[in-house]
């Protein structure tokens, strides 16, 4: 009996220690998406990569929030998927990785298609790494975003104004959606809860990092140079932060944010413009619109997207693009397969549909991509707009694509913080600045 | 006659043959203690490895936010866990009552504790909601009024975040408390009738003695179990507005998934060991007395 037992007991534990016996070729974690269309579309790129190369993918979709926790376990454990995509990557990871040496050099994978890649692109891609001291590509571009400005046309008219009559200036037009638009709606709609201006003001939501860096730009604020250098202690810079800051915080102080946009997360931004509480907001995509695909009327007439004003000197102001990147990992077991298949993704038979699935969410980072009739429909009232902005409009990169170090102050979204300070503990833009660049210079190093 | 007296073998023979129930016993206990040294033991070390780094330390010192969620921890175990037992022993009197409708409304009281936290907090964020929440929106429907910016003023959202845990924990121990009080001998309390003590006195006499005890180990319980309450504060503000309602909890998962700093994110609730140990402690010699006695 004693015998028998043992038996069973040994035969169990080797049962469950085994490992599978079928292992994929590929594992892919991979973000998934807002739209049906957009993952059908991943689905069948997959499958399509199966039948022409023999490789067997195994694939998970993992939400924004999970994909950076679930890759960050992986690398504890070490034993990373070999390749994931995750929308916060190049916000708040990408840079971190490589220069820990986590990431695969992946320039054969990017390098012949370079001539078709946005500059941009290529900048978000090129990234220091610590062990060898050297820039390389260690991530794959995929798509990119910028911030828009969406706005309810229906309510700007209802209340007897016109988006003719918005001011092309910097100071002017912020002033006009607190001080004549939002006045004239809440008086249209009897509704004292009608705000004028959506503005993060969160230290929780990226939306708030996005929004306050076209601030810095606005300002001809640069936080590090070309090299990668600390700029923080020059007294222009500093000068250009404050106003950024004053710029930016001065809409809520006047009454015309919702004074929950402190509390916000990504997405709330969205939320509230959507129910009508704001009408008019700044958001890092066409997330807005696109959802509002289905309701024909209010996505093609009710409500628009428009460029951000010009700079307080009357000059364009640059966009800040942000490059959505998948990564393949140093020690992932088949780097070869997800090489392969990035080269397969890229193609752009392939990633042309998606990012047309993402209803133009995402905007393509490949020339032949941007090319395509897609792009070029002029009875899309919104893409008409953002075509505009992507392709006639300076662009910048985010601080920390040159200096690694800042992506920490953009995870703890230091910005955010400065922005609770004056709005919350009334303090002045200058303290608050001068708390966050002695933030930025603890992190970042002087 | 003779008479040999044979002695019986004994049942181990040298130490090398087990008694099949002590083999029976050793394979029903394995796979607890492989669950125990998995799920328990490789994890607590492993996170205690994690956050051994003296550069965790300095990083999570340096930070500004570190600070003020000490601070809100403290005041959040001092003011929540306090005045959430002062009311559970209040509410166990009144639950204590023979009234029939007494012990329905008990039944009623015991739901915030049985539902889960991510729909009920969620709901409180939403009421609370400065713009469109219910409360404000109540306030101004019937009073003309504009409601406070519960979530948004720091001290109101911190204070939200107390009063959300008491709501959620105060049926759990407004229970215990109520059991507690049931093993009270009932001829304790006519004797004190007889001699004319007032409900007061009753209490004070004849209540809080029998009670206190067990108070005092609820007390202890509930504020190593609250130094990890993680839920109130992460589903109702975020650890916002502006990282100023963050606890120990939330900050270090914030260093963990959200700055991708694991060790710095394990020191965090690590620097929780100085408060925690000596309770526990505490706790343990609380109870190891009442076994002796």
């Amino acid at each position: 009996m004693p015998r028998l037992a043992r038996a069973v007991s040994a035969a169990t534990f080797f049962c469950a220690i085994s490992t599978p016996a079928f292992a994929a070729d590929l594992v892919v974690w991979w973000n998934k998406s807002y739209y049906p269309e957009e993952d059908e579309q991943f689905d069948k790129t997959v499958a399509a990569f199966e039948a022409e190369s023999g490789l067997d993918v195994e694939y998970v979709y993992y939400t924004n929030e999970d994909v950076p926790r679930k890759v960050l376990a992986a690398l504890t454990a070490g034993d990373p998927p070999d390749l994931a995509y995750g929308f916060l990557f190049d916000l708040s990871h990408t840079s971190r990785w490589a220069y820990d040496g986590v990431l695969a050099d992946v320039s054969d994978v990017v390098e012949p298609i370079q001539e078709h890649l946005l500059p941009t692109a290529i900048q978000a891609v090129t990234l220091l790494n610590g062990q060898t001291n050297e820039r390389s590509i260690y991530a794959i571009p995929v798509a990119q975003q910028i911030e828009h400005i969406h706005v309810w046309k229906s309510m700007i008219e209802d209340a007897g104004l016109s988006l003719d009559d918005v001011p092309g200036t910097w100071n002017e037009w912020w002033d006009w959606w607190c001080s004549t638009a939002q006045p004239a709606v809440r008086e249209a709609t009897g509704d004292r809860q009608k705000y004028g201006v959506g503005q993060p003001m969160s230290s929780a939501a990226s939306d708030t990092v996005f929004a306050y860096m076209m601030f810095l730009n606005a300002f001809d604020t640069k936080l590090v140079d070309d090299e990668g250098n600390l700029l923080v202690d020059q007294p222009e810079t500093r000068e250009g932060m404050i106003k950024a800051l004053e710029s930016y915080t001065k809409p809520y102080l006047d009454g015309c944010v919702p004074p929950g946009a402190v509390n916000w997360q990504d997405g709330d931004n969205n939320v509230n413009f959507k129910s009508q509480i704001s009408f008019m907001v700044p958001n890092p995509s066409l997330s807005i619109p696109a959802s509002e695909y289905a309701e024909k009327d209010r996505y093609m007439n009710q409500m628009v997207t428009m460029e951000w004003p010009d700079k307080p000197d009357g000059s364009p102001i640059e966009y800040v693009a942000s490059i959505k990147t998948a990564v393949i990992f140093e020690d992932a077991q088949n780097k070869e397969a997800a090489k392969e298949f990035m080269r397969f993704y890229l193609e752009p038979e392939n990633l042309g549909p998606q990012l047309e699935g993402s209803l133009a969410r995402w905007f393509p980072v490949d020339q032949r991509i941007i090319d395509m009739p897609f792009w070029h429909e002029k009875d899309d009232p919104h893409r008409v707009v953002e075509v505009q902005q992507y392709t006639e409009r300076p662009q910048t990169v985010w601080p920390h694509y040159l200096n690694y170090k800042l992506i920490d102050i953009n995870a703890e979204n230091a910005y955010g913080k400065a922005v609770g300070r004056v709005v919350l503990e009334d303090w002045s833009a200058e303290d608050a600045v001068d708390e966050l660049i002695a933030r930025i210079k603890q992190v970042a190093g002087s | 006659m003779a008479v040999t007296v044979l002695s019986l073998p004994s049942r181990r023979v040298s130490g090398t043959r087990w008694s099949p129930e002590m083999v029976w016993g050793t394979i029903f206990v394995i796979p607890y203690v492989m669950v125990f040294l998995v799920l328990v033991v490789w994890p607590v070390a492993y996170g205690v490895w994690l956050g051994s780094s003296p550069a965790s330390y300095r990083t999570l010192f340096s930070d500004p936010i570190y600070l003020e969620t000490v601070w809100n921890t403290v005041i959040f175990l001092g003011v929540g866990i306090n005045l959430k037992m002062f009311l559970a022993l209040l509410l166990s009197g009144y639950f204590a009552s023979v009234r029939p409708w007494i012990r329905w409304l008990s039944v009623i009281f015991i739901l915030p504790w049985a539902v889960p936290s991510i729909p009920t907090i969620f709901s409180f964020r939403w009421m609370l909601n400065s713009e469109w929440g219910m409360f404000n929106n109540l306030l101004w429907s019937l009073f003309g009024i504009e409601g406070p910016w519960w979530l948004v003023k720091p001290d109101l959202a911190f204070g939200s975040v107390i009063f959300v845990h008491i709501w959620k924990y105060l049926p759990f121990w407004t229970l215990i408390l109520l059991a507690g009080r049931m093993a009270i001998p009932t001829d304790l309390y006519e004797a004190a009738k007889i001699d004319g003590a007032s409900p007061l006195q009753q209490f004070w006499y004849v209540t809080w003695p029998q009670l206190k005890n067990l108070y005092i180990t609820s007390l202890l319980l509930s504020t190593i179990w609250s130094l990890g309450d993680f839920n109130s504060v992460y589903l109702l503000t975020g650890g916002g507005p502006a990282d100023k309602t963050h606890v120990l909890a939330t900050l270090g998962i914030r260093y963990a998934f959200n700055l991708q700093q694991l060790g710095t994110g394990v020191a965090t609730v690590m620097t929780a060991l100085p408060i925690l140990v000596p309770l526990v402690i505490l706790l343990l010699r609380r109870l190891g007395r009442r076994v002796e006695t």
